[in-house]
C-alpha cells in the first residue's frame, strides 16, 4: 500500500491527540472519582445512580422528620413530667391535709397552693413546640387544648409522619391523655380537690384521693408510651443511618469509578500517550529524511 | 541533412516532454500540503519513427483519481456530517437538560423531601417556606428545561439556515466548476469540484455523477436536480409559518421544491432529525411529565385546608393543555408570596393535620406520569435517559463513521497523495532525461557545424 509522508504525520498526529484525549479522561476519572456524570456515559448506571440520589434525598428528609417527632416526644415528656410532678405534689398535699386535724384555714392554704400547681400544669398542659404547636392538641395544634376551665378543647389526632420507605408510623399523644379518655380527668380532679379543700370536708378530699392516684398513674404510663415511642424511632432512625450508608455504596457502584481499574486505566493510557509521542517523533524523523 | 534537422526536432520534442514531467513533479511537490490536491502526472508517448527513428510525445497532466473511490467519500461526507451534526447538537442538549447539579429530577425529589419533612411539623414557618422555595426550585428546573430545548431548537433552526446558504455556495462553485472544465480540462479545476462536491455532500447529503460529458450533476436525496452541468439551483432555508421551525426549499426559476423531509444525510439531515425527532420528543415528554406533575399536586392540594381554614389554591399555577406547559411551570403566585397558604390538612380537622401532605408526599410513589406507568421521579429519569441514550448512539455512530472516512482517507492518500521521496524521485529522473536530451541536441548540433563547416 502506498503511504506518503503527509498522511504518516497526519496518522501519528491523530493517534497522538486521541492518546493524550484519553490521557485527560483518565485523569478526570481518577481525580473526580466519578465514572458516569451524564446519562450518555451509561443510561442505565446513571438511572440507577439518580435512583439511590432520590432516596437518599428523601431519606435525608425522614431523617428531619424522625429526629422532629423524637424532639416532639422529648418536649411532650418534659411537659408530662411536669405535669406528673405537680400531681404528685398535689397528692402529698391533699393527703396532708386529708387529716382531720387540719383546720380550715390550714385547707384554705393548701388550696392556694394546689390552685398554684394547677394554674402550672394548666401552662404545661398547653406548652408549644419551637414551631409554634400546641404538644398536647392533636391535630388542632394552632389552638391551647385546654382552656382556663380546664376542659381539652384538642383532638385525639395523633401525628403521622413517613418514617422510612415503607412505613408511616403514629407517635405523639394528645392531651386525651389527661382526660377521662384515658382515666380521669386530671384537671377536674385539681377542681374538685380545690373545692373539697375550700369546702373544709375531710371525706370529699379523700374521696378524691384515689382520683388523683389514677391521675398520677395516668401521666406516668402516657410518659411510659412516649419512651417506647422515642425507642422505636431511635430504632428507625439507626436503621436509616443504615439505608444510606448502603444507598451510598449503590450510588458509588452504580457512577463511581474502582480506584484501581482508574488508575490502570491512567498508566495504561500514559504509557500509550508516551508510545504515540515516540512513533510520531520517529515518523516526523523519516518524513523529513532525517 | 534532412534526417539530422529532423533528429534536432526529435531533441526538441523530448526536452519538451522531460521538462513537462519537471513541472509536474515539482507543482506536486509545491501542493504537498494542499486540502483536495490529487497528484498529477504526465504520460510519454512514442512517437512512430519516419522513416527511421521516432520521438517522444507527453500527454497529460493527468490527476491520480477513482470515481469509485470519490463516489464512496462522498457518501461517507454525507453520514459523517448527518452524524457529526446529531452528536454534537444532542451532546449540548444533554448538558443543557441533565446537569450533574440542579437538573429535574433532584427538583422533584427535593420537594417531596420538603414535603415529606413539612408533614413531621406542618404549622412550622420555616418548614412551610422551605416547600415554597423547593416548589420555586422544580418550576425553575421545568423552565431551564423548556428552555434549553427551545433554545435548542432555535440554534438548530439558525444553523440549518446558515448551512443551507453554505450548500447554496458549493451548489454554485461545482457550477462553475462545470463549466470551466467544458472548456478547459484543468486538473486543479477538478480537484476544486471534487472538494465542493465533498462539501456538499457533508452539508446535505446529495449525491453526486459524473457524465459521460466531464460534467458533474448533483441531485438531493429523493430527487431535485441541485446542479446540472453549469447551472446551479438555489437552497433556501425558510422559516415555517406555522411552527417556525426551518423548512428548505429547492429553487430553480420559478420551481420551488420543498425537500426538508427528503433530507435524510449530511448536516442538515442530522440537524433535522435532531430538530423533529430527539428535540420533540424531549420537549413532548417534558411538558407530559411538567402537566402531569401540576394537575396531580393541585388536585391534592386544592382539596386541602391551610391552617386558616381555607381550601382551594392550587400550589402550581394550572395548565390549560400540555403543550408549553414546562416551559410556564410556576408556582401559584398566592402561595409563593405566602407560604402559609400551603394546605396540608383534611378540611375539618384542625391546622395541624397533616394527612393532605401525607397525600402529597404519597404521589411520588404513586405511577400517575408516563400515561400511568411511572412516578414522577421515574419519568423524568426517563425523559433525561432518552436524551442520555440519543446523545451516546449518535456519538458512536459519528465516531464509527470518523473511523470510516479515515480508512477512505488513507485509500485516497495510496492513490492521489503527494509523496515527496516520489517526487524527488521523478523530478531527478526528469531532470537527467532532459539534460540527456540537451547533450544530444548538442551532439546532433556539432555534427551539423561538422558536415556545414566541411562541405
Amino acid at each position: 500500500m502506498r503511504v506518503t509522508e503527509t498522511r504518516m504525520i497526519e496518522t501519528a498526529s491523530e493517534q497522538t491527540s486521541r492518546q493524550r484525549s484519553r490521557v485527560q479522561e483518565a485523569s478526570d476519572a481518577l481525580q473526580t472519582g466519578v465514572r458516569v456524570d451524564r446519562p450518555s456515559d451509561g443510561v442505565t448506571d446513571w438511572a440507577e445512580g439518580m435512583r439511590a440520589e432520590v432516596r437518599h434525598t428523601l431519606s435525608e428528609r425522614r431523617g428531619n422528620a424522625v429526629a422532629r417527632a423524637n424532639e416532639r416526644l422529648g418536649e411532650t415528656d418534659r411537659a408530662l413530667s411536669g405535669i406528673g410532678e405537680g400531681l404528685s405534689r398535689v397528692r402529698e398535699l391533699t393527703v396532708q391535709a386529708a387529716n382531720d386535724t387540719y383546720t380550715a384555714a390550714q385547707r384554705a392554704g393548701v388550696a392556694e397552693e394546689v390552685r398554684a400547681l394547677r394554674a402550672q400544669m394548666l401552662g404545661l398542659a398547653n406548652t408549644q413546640g419551637p414551631d409554634g404547636e400546641f404538644l398536647l392538641a392533636g391535630s388542632a395544634g394552632n389552638v391551647a387544648p385546654f382552656g382556663a376551665n380546664g376542659v381539652y378543647a384538642g383532638n385525639g389526632t395523633r401525628r403521622q409522619i413517613e418514617a422510612s420507605e415503607a412505613n408511616v408510623g403514629t407517635f405523639g399523644v394528645t392531651g386525651e391523655a389527661l382526660t377521662t379518655a384515658t382515666g380521669v380527668d386530671v384537671f377536674t380532679t385539681l377542681d374538685n380537690i380545690i373545692a373539697s379543700l375550700n369546702g373544709n370536708d375531710g371525706d370529699a378530699i379523700r374521696a378524691n384521693l384515689a382520683d388523683l392516684s389514677t391521675a398520677v398513674d395516668q401521666v406516668a404510663n402516657t410518659r411510659t408510651q412516649l419512651g417506647s415511642q422515642s425507642a422505636a424511632l431511635d430504632a428507625v432512625d439507626n436503621a436509616r443511618r443504615e439505608f444510606e450508608v448502603e444507598l451510598a455504596r449503590m450510588q458509588e457502584r452504580a457512577i463511581g469509578i474502582d480506584p484501581v481499574d482508574a488508575a490502570t486505566d491512567f498508566a495504561r493510557a500514559s504509557a500509550a500517550l508516551e508510545s504515540a509521542r515516540a512513533v510520531a517523533e520517529r515518523i516526523v524523523a523519516i518524513a523529513l529524511g532525517r | 541533412m534532412s534526417g539530422l534537422l529532423g533528429l534536432l526536432d526529435l531533441g526538441a520534442g523530448a526536452m519538451v516532454a522531460q521538462n513537462a514531467g519537471v513541472a509536474v513533479a515539482a507543482r506536486n511537490t509545491a501542493n504537498v500540503n494542499t486540502v483536495g490536491y490529487s497528484r498529477q502526472r504526465i504520460n510519454l508517448q512514442s512517437e512512430l519513427g519516419v522513416p527511421l527513428v521516432g520521438g517522444v510525445r507527453v500527454e497529460g497532466p493527468e490527476r491520480f483519481d477513482d470515481q469509485l473511490l470519490s463516489l464512496r467519500e462522498r457518501t461517507s461526507d454525507s453520514s459523517r456530517g448527518q452524524y457529526s451534526s446529531l452528536s454534537v447538537a444532542t451532546a449540548n442538549l444533554e448538558a443543557g437538560v441533565a446537569p450533574s447539579q440542579g437538573n429535574m429530577v433532584q427538583a422533584i425529589a427535593a420537594l417531596f423531601g420538603g414535603l415529606l419533612d413539612l408533614a413531621s411539623s406542618p404549622l412550622d414557618p420555616a418548614l412551610r417556606t422551605d416547600v415554597v422555595s423547593r416548589a420555586n426550585d422544580t418550576a425553575t428546573a421545568f423552565t431551564t428545561t423548556a428552555g434549553a430545548i427551545s433554545s435548542s431548537r432555535s440554534q438548530t433552526n439558525a444553523r440549518i439556515q446558515s448551512m443551507a446558504r453554505e450548500a447554496e455556495r458549493l451548489a454554485s462553485q461545482v457550477a462553475a466548476a462545470n463549466r470551466a472544465l467544458a472548456v478547459d480540462h484543468d486538473p486543479v479545476i477538478a480537484d476544486k469540484r471534487d472538494q465542493a462536491a465533498r462539501g456538499l455532500a457533508e452539508i446535505i447529503g446529495s449525491q453526486a455523477r459524473i457524465d459521460s460529458d466531464g460534467q458533474m450533476r448533483i441531485v438531493v436525496p429523493g430527487g431535485g436536480m441541485l446542479v446540472d452541468g453549469g447551472r446551479s439551483a438555489q437552497i433556501v432555508g425558510v422559516p415555517d409559518s406555522t411552527t417556525g421551525d426551518m423548512r428548505i426549499e429547492l429553487r430553480d426559476g420559478n420551481h420551488v421544491d420543498d425537500v426538508t423531509n427528503r433530507i435524510t444525510g449530511g448536516k442538515i439531515g442530522g440537524e433535522i432529525a435532531f430538530r423533529d425527532q430527539t428535540l420533540t420528543q424531549a420537549s413532548t415528554e417534558l411538558d407530559q411529565l411538567a402537566f402531569d406533575m401540576a394537575t396531580q399536586i393541585n388536585a391534592v392540594h386544592r382539596n386541602s385546608a391551610a391552617p386558616d381554614g381555607t381550601t382551594g389554591l392550587d400550589l402550581f399555577d394550572e395548565p390549560a393543555q400540555v403543550a408549553g406547559t414546562a416551559a410556564a411551570f410556576s408556582v401559584n403566585t398566592q402561595i409563593a408570596t405566602d407560604a402559609s397558604k400551603l394546605a396540608g390538612a383534611t378540611f375539618g380537622a384542625g391546622a395541624g393535620d397533616n394527612s393532605g401532605f401525607l397525600q402529597l408526599v404519597a404521589l411520588k410513589d404513586q405511577p400517575v406520569a408516563g400515561n400511568g406507568t411511572r412516578t414522577f421521579v421515574d419519568q423524568a429519569i426517563t425523559m433525561l435517559g432518552n436524551v442520555g441514550a440519543a446523545a451516546a448512539s449518535t456519538r458512536g455512530a459519528h465516531e464509527l463513521e470518523l473511523a470510516r472516512s479515515e480508512v477512505l482517507a488513507g485509500l485516497r492518500d495510496g492513490l492521489s497523495g503527494v509523496s515527496l521521496a516520489e517526487e524527488a524521485s521523478n523530478l531527478s529522473q526528469y531532470q537527467h532525461a532532459s539534460e540527456a536530451a540537451v547533450r544530444f541536441i548538442g551532439t546532433v548540433d556539432q555534427m551539423l557545424d561538422f558536415l556545414i563547416t566541411n562541405l
